[in-house]
């Protein structure tokens, strides 16, 4: 492992723990749900997450299908597990956080609903490229996958304004100016930063690993 | 201040914390044993070669 690799995981960890500070001690309870709402700086984070990821996955089908060079395979890939892992955190996290405050665990609306099929395409895409051995035809129709599926963000996103939904609106990457008071803008700020350096981590380990991966096999 | 305020649920904070801690480390620590036998193959195979 590199070292700027090594000194970005700590700097993740030191982020995540300032983080945690933040969202515990430094921003105040809120007014109407209580500690219950510290949820949000775990659940907010981690979607905007998952959307980087598949950005990436976007960015990483196009370069390949434009010039078929592995690297961007390898970002593509590395980017869409990513991407899952942090759909399943935000689904499970928004599901735990919805039944107090919802009295329930799931329902089918707009924004939940969209972001399980979310979950599900590019679930779909890595048994994708888990089926298909050779790998200038697994990186091709991969590439198609994640570029389609791309087309879920926005819906995702924009699903609170478009449909009803029991979901609330988009308090921040709005058009509006964001309503939540400045602690907790500050604390959420926080909290999206460390889980992105993580996923910057992450993101940088397991290219690394589908390099090694790919020298193994051409070996 | 609203009149009603919910009650805190401490124990959903920490179910939620909770899970994606365990998902987290579960995924770093597949990363980290992933690299390391591949790096170990890679060894090996460059041992044999010389």
């Amino acid at each position: 492992m590199r070292t700027s690799t090594r000194a970005l995981g700590w700097l993740a960890a030191l982020a995540l723990v300032i983080g945690l500070g933040a969202a515990f001690g430094y921003a105040p309870r809120e007014a109407v749900q209580g500690n219950v709402q510290r949820i949000m700086y775990l659940h907010v984070p981690s979607i905007l997450t998952a959307y980087l990821a598949f950005a990436l996955v976007l960015l990483g089908s196009i370069g390949y299908l434009a010039t078929r060079r592995a690297g961007w395979d390898r970002l593509a890939a590395s980017a869409g597990e990513l991407g899952v892992l942090f759909t399943g955190i935000t689904i499970v996290t928004g599901s735990i956080w919805g039944k107090p405050t919802w009295g329930t665990w799931w329902t089918w609306d707009a924004r939940l609903t969209s972001t399980a099929v979310l979950f599900l395409v590019y679930t779909g895409y890595l048994l994708l490229r888990g089926m298909v051995d050779e790998p200038e035809r697994r990186g091709r129709y991969a590439a198609v996958v994640g570029i389609v599926g791309a087309a879920n963000i926005p819906i995702v996103h924009f699903s609170v304004k478009w449909w009803r939904a029991l979901h609330q609106p988009s308090t921040i990457l709005g058009p509006e100016p964001s309503p939540i008071a400045a602690p907790i803008a500050a604390a959420l700020l926080v909290n999206w930063v460390a889980l992105t350096l993580l996923f910057v981590y992450f993101l940088a380990r397991r290219i690394e690993i589908a390099r090694l991966e790919d020298g193994a096999r051409d070996a | 201040m609203p009149d009603k305020m919910m009650p805190d649920h401490w124990g959903y904070v920490f179910a939620a914390y909770g899970v994606a801690a365990v998902a987290l480390v579960t995924y770093w620590r597949h990363l980290v044993r992933r690299a390391r036998s591949l790096v170990a193959r890679q060894r090996g195979k460059e041992g044999k070669a010389a």
